[in-house]
């Protein structure tokens, strides 16, 4: 499995966990219009969990900018 | 952003619709959280939304765009505060000292942050669902003539309610601050007071004498969770109540803001908190975060609102 593949796998696990949603399928181009229940107090329970998964801790203006999942693999791999 | 007509009703709810086109303009981000709260509203909640609306609206005069956007400013404030909560499973500060010096005194900030604690009312479903159980439960049973006190009446919707009750009799408001009771005496002097003159006064309810008047009905929303000590304030409204009188405390659970101080994890821990400063519990009812069920709430720490009525012991 690439780098890429398994952050989006791990992602997507966060993702079902924190918004309840067993079965929902992520890719890097999912954004909260698309994905049910992403509002922006959804995010932070996301990042925090992202923070927890890969022993990261963003700044702010990061979390406040985040718009798709592709922006918070980004957030991950810098 | 949805461009999609709003789920609003102009005919029906006017009040409420010309709010939300100024939400809307103003914050166009929001629309769809928003809209999605109201897609859960009852016909029963449209009623209240359409009161609230114009009870805010009429507060707001020429201010309205400036209170739509006061809610984009605590939505940032909170959404700062639940990192931290997330983060480190508390609340960021510990005292009222703190809460003084880093929001209390600070003029514009509190300005902002007020404009759109008013909006949560019509915006948060668990806040709209705390002024119907106010309203519907503990003061539609109050008796008659009743004297009515409540401590930090703030944005003044709750205290209206007593004010413009053709059953109440004395309706007094208690507050630690001076520009808080100047903004509830413009919000009642705008709505109108319906012949009756609240008694709106600068007091500290750890300071009031035991020998103080006592009262029917004690209102106690949003307040717990700003104190020190809540367990010393509890005890102190009970101390405030005719034998017979009836306590409505509404406090939120896992509800990081930047002036809470109180952290209760779940909503029987506040009603445990509410028995042991001396009270029996008439009447409990729990309603989770905007958006969410009470399930998910309890699941992720999510913010639920505890109303609880109350008689002393």
């Amino acid at each position: 499995m690439d780098k890429q593949a398994d952050v989006i796998g791990r992602l997507q696990a966060i993702f079902r966990e924190e918004l309840d949603l067993p079965n929902l399928q992520i890719s890097p181009q999912s954004t909260p219009d698309d994905v049910d229940g992403w509002d922006s107090l959804a995010t932070i329970r996301i990042v925090a969990a992202v923070e927890r998964e890969f022993d990261r801790e963003f700044e702010a203006a990061q979390i406040e900018s985040i718009r798709s999942v592709s922006d918070l693999i980004s957030m991950i791999a810098t | 952003m949805s461009t999609a007509a709003s789920l609003i009703d102009e005919q029906r709810f006017p009040q409420l619709a010309a709010l939300m086109r100024t939400q809307y303009e103003r914050t166009p981000a929001h629309r769809s959280y928003l809209e999605t709260r109201f897609s859960h509203a009852s016909a029963e909640d449209f009623a209240t939304l359409e009161e609230l609306a114009s009870q805010i609206r009429q507060i707001a005069g020429p201010r309205l765009g400036e209170i739509c956007d006061g809610y984009d400013f605590i939505c940032k404030i909170v959404r700062e505060e639940e990192i931290f909560f997330r983060r480190k499973g508390r609340y960021r500060l510990q005292t009222f000292e703190e809460a003084n010096r880093l929001v209390y005194s600070n003029t514009e900030y509190m300005g902002h942050y007020m404009d759109g604690l008013l909006l949560t009312q019509i915006y948060w479903s668990n806040h709209t669902a705390c002024y119907q159980f106010y309203r519907n439960v503990f003061l539609k049973q109050a008796p008659a003539g009743y004297d009515y006190l409540e401590i930090g009446p703030g944005h003044g919707l709750l205290i209206y309610q007593a004010l413009k009750d053709e059953r109440s009799g004395s309706v007094k408001g208690w507050d630690v601050s001076k520009a808080s009771i100047g903004q509830t005496w413009d919000a009642l002097t705008v709505m109108g007071m319906s012949g009756k003159k609240p008694e709106l006064v600068l007091q500290d309810l750890y300071a009031v004498p035991d020998d103080s008047a006592k009262f029917d009905c004690l209102t106690f929303s949003e307040v717990l969770e700003h104190l020190e000590d809540p367990k010393g304030a509890l005890v102190k409204l009970r101390s405030l109540l005719k034998p017979t009188g009836r306590l409505f405390v509404n406090v939120p659970i896992n509800s990081p803001a930047p002036d809470h101080l109180y952290l209760l994890r779940s909503p029987e821990e506040a009603v445990e908190a509410v028995r042991a400063a001396g009270f029996e519990i008439e009447r409990a009812e729990f309603f989770p975060m905007t958006n969410h069920t009470m399930e998910q709430a309890r699941k992720h720490k999510l913010t639920i609102s505890a109303c609880i009525i109350a008689r002393p012991n």
